[in-house]
């Protein structure tokens, strides 16, 4: 009997120690760490088509460029071979920079994460400037503010393709870069969907493929309501019932940061209706000085007066509509065979899920195939217009990379 | 001679694990039971109580010793969780993960050794009464756990504590008991006094709300709390010989407030924003404070029955009810915050609550059931089942204590006679049924989050050896 239970003691002590000990490891993290893109700098003496600002605003800007891992400078020159890395020009908000996306919503690191998951293809992602003085260019050349559009489209495209390892090709007899809107695409936030949607119905198949917008800025009518030119006046302390001029006259954009929907209103007309610069001594109602240089006076024309109306069929007002994107769209025209994208939180602050909701419609009943999403947030985080772009950004870039063709960079083998 | 070293040793190897408490790791915060033999008939043992461990389960049974006995204990535990994190907002296609893997994770694997002793005297004077102590250990839990990893993109200049939920307690009881029988040997009751000593430290991560885009709108704050304090209570027990074949057992162990003393430390996390002057990815302590606190235990209230149907065969069966609803959330107080607060756009209104932890636990019913065989004079089988609920509610439930399920036990032990020694061993296995957490909840709405979402899975593996002297 006590040989037995000495057996049976052994036995439990080996189980005892055995039982239940198995390591077990957990699943290893990826890290994406945050990488410095590369940085296009300006030309000396800056771009062109800034110089020439009147809010003496630097020409001389950075561009931010995200480079796909894959990308290898040693082989990667700008070869103009027709083989490259496809390109998205991502534009930024209103009151942001060419940094923002790269710096708040760390695109370069979902992009690392979803190349490396083979979520999306390669591509090169180029963030350009459109920040002003008054907060954003909205991308629009203007007497004021300078040309921003032109910065885009003739000044970094021509850089970028020249510079990069784009799909870009030049012609051996005039030398010229011809690109490949087969393998370019351009997107943007807020005033850069709007910048975006812009170019992309400007511009369309001779430089693009696709156009997305996150929350883009569309629809002037709509955008331009009455509770919004309310709140431009609450702003600046004027009651709600008060419709006198002098109130009016009050309006000013400064200081911006407690004044949002002031500032976007004057950085918006600064870009679609700035006053003549000829007529430097203006007694026009609407008129409001930004500058005053040796006495003479610059500014922009607000589109709604004292009694906080807009003059629709007014002047000023169908400045603005040149600038609309319903107005710039041409139903029959190339926009037809781009891939369209655009998004916007239910709780979009500005509403801008009115005019993304309007557009999208027209698109449709144009027959012009279009991809809309108006997505949710979650309880007590409201879809703002700023709180999801970090998860938009990835929605973003694999409809992008959904479009582009195949990878065609040298060094890429299936 | 031999056996005199092993006992030497064994006492030896007791007092080792007893003071150095590096040697002490493992889990689970309310421990099974005490006693190998108690624990091999599945904790059915209140209408037993025939060895030291009644001191726990039913003091009266100690007027029954046949001896005075010496008793030193060893109980292994091989706790093995796992936890498959489902923590995320919104729902449907919109889904935005905070920090959390969706893989399974599991903690820290080690086993951990926790010692019992105690020493029973059977007063010659005072016929039908013993008296002595115990020490032992109701509650314990350790387990550290790797969860959380601030988002991808929020690049803090310094790392997030790999271990972020980190749970270490131990409840020491110092119990002194004394029992007399009555009617000839028919009754006997029995008290003793609970002293109990608290460590404990936990860690976890407190998401504050603030009004940044994703992936900022939380700021992850590593809490940290370490206390200790002392806390007394009593159990008390009757236990009734209604013939020799047959036996009931009443005992009742009140609660224990333990008063704590500790610290708690509080570090939020900022992320890295380049070019942002204050989003510079670097700690800021916003508590510095020593507190008060009020730990509130249980007490338990059973019954048990012993049955003997034939002379080499013991059966019994126990229920009991602990009242876990008394510890409703542990509060700080006089904790000193001081918050660095660098503009309006972290909005969340810091205050006292932050440092609450809740727990608003339900009251639980144990059923169990043993027997045990004799096989001629010295070799004893035992094997035992319980079922308990677990007493954590979905909103509340963490893996800070991860009593994941309703717990279906089985045992098996032996024990073997030899001179005035006993030696016994057990081996449980206790199952928990799996839980399922669905959502995120704010049980007080203070803004906080007070459960972790996800699929938990757990066993746990013990075994218990037990050297018994008598004389």
């Amino acid at each position: 009997m006590k040989r037995v239970f000495i057996g049976l003691l052994f036995l439990a002590l080996l189980f005892s120690v055995l039982v239940g000990c198995g390591k077990r490891d957990n699943p290893i993290r990826t890290a994406y760490p945050f990488n410095e893109p590369w940085k296009l700098q300006p030309p000396a003496g800056g771009y062109m088509s800034l110089q020439d600002n009147m809010l003496d605003d630097p020409s001389a800007r950075l561009v931010y460029v995200y480079l796909p891992p894959q990308y290898d400078w040693k082989k990667h020159g700008p070869l103009l071979s027709g083989y490259g890395f496809p390109v998205l020009y991502l534009l930024h908000d209103f009151g942001d920079d060419y940094s923002t996306f790269v710096n708040f919503y760390k695109v370069g690191q979902i992009a690392d994460r979803l190349i490396a998951e083979e979520e999306i293809q390669p591509m090169i992602i180029v963030m350009p400037d459109g920040w002003n003085s008054l907060g954003g260019s909205f991308y629009t050349n203007s007497d004021l503010i300078g040309r921003y559009e032109d910065h885009i489209i003739d000044e970094v495209m021509l850089i970028i393709d020249t510079t990069l390892h784009t799909v870009a090709k030049e012609d051996p007899d005039t030398k010229e870069i011809i690109p490949n809107p087969r393998y370019k695409a351009i997107s943007g936030h807020g005033m850069g969907g709007y910048g975006a949607f812009k170019m992309a119905v400007k511009y369309d198949t001779t430089l693009f493929y696709a156009v997305s917008g996150m929350s883009p800025f569309l629809l002037f009518g709509s955008l331009l309501n009455s509770e919004m030119i309310d709140s431009v006046f609450r702003e600046n302390g004027i009651p709600d019932h008060d419709f006198s001029d002098s109130m009016y006259r009050k309006i000013s954009p400064a200081p911006v940061a407690d004044k949002p929907l002031t500032s976007l209103v004057f950085a918006m007309a600064a870009a679609f209706s700035p006053h003549d610069l000829a007529d430097t001594d203006p007694d026009d109602p609407q008129f409001f000085e930004l500058l005053n240089i040796g006495g003479k006076k610059y500014g922009v024309d607000l589109p709604f007066d004292s009694t906080r109306t807009i003059l629709e069929g007014s002047e000023i007002w169908n400045r603005w509509m040149d600038h609309d994107i319903k107005t710039l769209l041409n139903p029959n025209g190339g926009f037809r065979e781009l891939k369209v994208y655009l998004d916007c939180g239910d709780h979009d602050q500005l509403k801008l899920y009115d005019g993304a909701r309007e557009f999208h419609q027209t698109l449709s009943h144009h027959g012009i195939e279009n991809t809309y999403v108006e997505y949710p947030g979650y309880e007590n985080y409201p879809a703002g217009h700023r709180n999801f772009i970090y998860d938009r950004l990835v929605e973003i870039l694999k409809f992008h990379s959904r479009h582009f063709p195949p990878p065609r960079y040298f060094g890429y083998e299936e | 001679m031999k056996i005199r070293c092993s006992v030497v040793l064994l006492f030896s190897l007791t007092f080792f694990l007893l003071f150095n408490g590096s040697a002490v790791k493992g889990g689970g915060f309310a421990l099974p039971g005490i006693g190998s033999k108690a624990l091999s008939m599945g904790g059915a043992f209140r209408g037993l109580a025939d060895d030291w461990s009644a001191s726990f389960w039913n003091p009266a049974g100690l007027a029954y010793l046949p001896n005075s006995e010496f008793s030193i204990n060893f109980y292994t535990l091989n706790f093995r969780p796992e936890f498959t994190p489902k923590i995320h907002f919104g729902q449907g296609e919109y889904l935005y993960p905070i920090g959390y893997e969706d893989a399974t994770l599991y903690p820290e694997d080690k086993a951990f050794f926790l010692p019992s002793f105690s020493g029973f005297y059977k007063f010659t004077q005072i016929e039908g009464f013993s008296g002595g102590i115990a020490f032992f250990v109701p509650y314990k839990l350790e387990s550290r756990w790797d969860l959380y990893e601030p988002p991808m993109g929020y690049d803090n200049e310094i790392s997030y504590p790999k271990f972020d939920h980190q749970t270490d307690i131990i409840i020491w009881d110092i119990h002194p008991t004394f029992a007399k029988d009555f009617m000839e040997g028919k009754l006997s009751l029995g008290a003793g006094l609970s002293i109990q000593r608290a460590d404990f430290e936990l860690r976890r991560v407190v998401l504050a709300p603030t009004d940044f885009p994703r992936p900022y709108e939380y700021f992850p704050v590593d809490w940290d709390l370490e206390t200790d304090g002392w806390g007394m209570g009593f159990n008390a027990g009757i236990l009734y010989k209604a013939s020799p074949k047959l036996q009931f057992g009443f005992s009742y162990r009140s609660p224990i407030d333990m008063d704590l003393d500790g610290r708690l430390d509080m570090e939020m996390y900022f992320p890295k924003v380049v070019s942002h002057s204050w989003l510079d990815g670097r700690i800021r302590r916003y508590s510095d404070g020593n507190f008060e606190s009020t730990l509130s235990l249980p007490g338990d209230l059973g019954i048990g029955i012993a049955y003997k149907p034939l002379e080499r065969l013991t059966l019994t069966f126990d229920v009991s009810s602990t009242n876990w609803s008394r510890l409703d959330y542990l509060d700080v107080e006089d904790l000193f915050l001081d918050f660095p607060i660098i503009d309006d756009t972290l909005s969340y209104d810091l205050h006292p609550d932050e440092s609450k932890l809740l727990f608003e636990w339900d009251d639980i019913i144990k059923f169990s059931v043993g027997g045990e065989y004799l096989f001629g004079e010295n070799l004893s089988i035992r094997g035992g089942y319980f079922f308990e609920e677990s007493p954590i509610p979905n909103s509340t439930f963490t893996l800070l204590i991860p009593d994941v399920g309703d717990k279906n036990c089985f045992n098996v032990g032996l024990s073997y006679q030899l001179n005035s020694f006993e030696f016994s061993y057990n081996y449980e296995l206790v199952a928990h049924k799996k839980r399922e957490i669905s959502g995120i909840i704010d049980q007080n709405q203070d803004g906080l989050f007070d459960n972790l979402p996800g699929e938990y899975k757990m066993a746990l593996h013990s075994s218990c050896f037990s050297l018994i002297y008598r004389f």
